[in-house]
């Protein structure tokens, strides 16, 4: 785990302000609630944070790294999606096991590790 | 009447709706699956009993028709444009689908124009070009040809499917690690494939009935099924007997692949009605 930093983090589409210079400071084993009526910016926070948004100003930075310019995938963060981004086609083994698999995980040790 | 009657009355109608709908339709199959099998003289009798015969078939397999070098020319010509046309419209489905280009709307709806151009307008700058290039008479330029046909028709297809796709399971893949890549090989395409597999089937079809491009742009090495139809207006007539035989032969395959599509057409017309 690390330390979460939003430093005045702003998110526009156009004339529409999504998140409006946001600055916070999420500490390690920190548990964080947002909360706020819907179209207040919580979903677009944590989407730049997880790296699916990108911010149109200020800084993420998790740990020691800003995290602006990097994918979602070198983040190292977990989500869980509103409608809960499964993967249909794919076993409920596999569905755990596809984190694993993309990140190299040797195919002997996918299946223990799922179990 | 009760209840009951009346459902069975109604059962009784829909019936003899669906016969009456079936039978319109399969009334020229019928009687082409019949004169195939018919000699010469009986094919201009509607005579339903006949002695048949495989005659037809072997008779047009050979000189002066040869329609086995159409059945190559065809079968290669339209998986060629298949195994083409399929992975380049994913890729701009996919594009179109997910990402937010400059004039998106003008290029679909450009993309989707071109099939509105009637083809007898285009057929001759295609003639004129191909003469200058050396292209005419070959299975290349009828590749070509028939990949300006589908692709247009494949890409909204295509993007249909992708459309139907939820963007949340793309975005937990992407978290879960993978990178846009992967995300396409692993989570899009096994999604879509029920729909590739059908746009592939319909390009396929397309491409095998294409008529009128193979009529102008071939004359001899490369003539396809349908052009190779023609053969069978001779002097003496049309030699009905042997144009039924290779109709059929055209017919076969889109019947094997129709019975094949069933399966996944219904199951791509209902993807986007689930969760």
């Amino acid at each position: 785990m690390a330390d979460v930093t939003l430093r005045n983090l702003t998110k526009r589409w156009g004339e529409f302000v999504g998140v409006n210079n946001q600055s916070l400071e999420i500490h390690d084993h920190e548990f964080l609630v947002l909360l706020g009526p819907s179209g207040c910016g919580k979903t677009t926070t944590m989407r730049m944070i997880a790296g699916l948004e990108e911010p149109t100003d200020g800084e993420i930075w998790i740990g020691d790294r800003k995290v602006n310019d990097d994918l979602p995938k070198d983040r190292d963060v977990a989500m869980v999606f509103q409608n809960y981004g499964l993967y249909p086609h794919m076993s409920i083994l596999e569905n755990i096991a596809y984190p694993l698999k993309v990140r190299g995980t040797p195919t002997e040790e996918v299946r223990p590790s799922v179990e | 009447m009760t209840g009951h009657q009346r459902k069975q009355a109604v059962k009784a109608v829909q019936l003899a709706l669906i016969l009456l709908a079936t039978f319109i339709m399969l009334i020229p199959i019928l009687w082409i699956f019949m004169a195939a099998f018919k000699n010469h003289i009986d094919v201009f009798q509607l005579k339903l009993f006949f002695t048949p015969t495989l005659a037809n078939f072997a008779e047009v397999f050979r000189s002066p028709y040869d329609l086995g070098d159409k059945l190559i020319n065809s079968s290669i010509v339209a998986f060629v444009t298949v195994l083409f046309a399929i992975p380049i419209a994913t890729m701009a489905a996919y594009s179109f689908s997910r990402f937010r280009l400059k004039g998106e709307t003008a290029m679909l709806v450009v993309i989707l124009a071109t099939q509105f151009v009637p083809a007898v307008v285009i057929i001759l700058p295609f003639f004129v070009m191909f003469r200058d290039i050396g292209l005419l008479d070959t299975r290349l330029g009828l590749i070509l040809v028939n990949l300006a046909i589908v692709m247009p028709f494949a890409i909204w297809m295509i993007k249909g499917f992708i459309d139907g796709i939820p963007l949340d399971t793309e975005e937990a893949a992407m978290v879960d690690g993978s990178s846009r890549l992967q995300v396409i090989r692993n989570i899009v395409l096994p999604m879509a494939a029920p729909g590739l597999l059908t746009a592939g089937i319909f390009c396929f079809i397309i491409a095998w009935n294409e008529f009128l491009f193979a009529l102008i742009l071939t004359n001899r090495d490369a003539v396809t099924l349908p052009i190779g139809l023609a053969l069978f207006r001779a002097e003496e007539g049309d030699l009905w007997n042997l144009l039924s035989a290779a109709g059929i032969i055209i017919m076969v395959p889109m019947f094997v692949l129709a019975l094949l599509i069933r399966k996944y057409f219904v199951q791509g017309m209902t993807m986007g009605a689930v969760r």
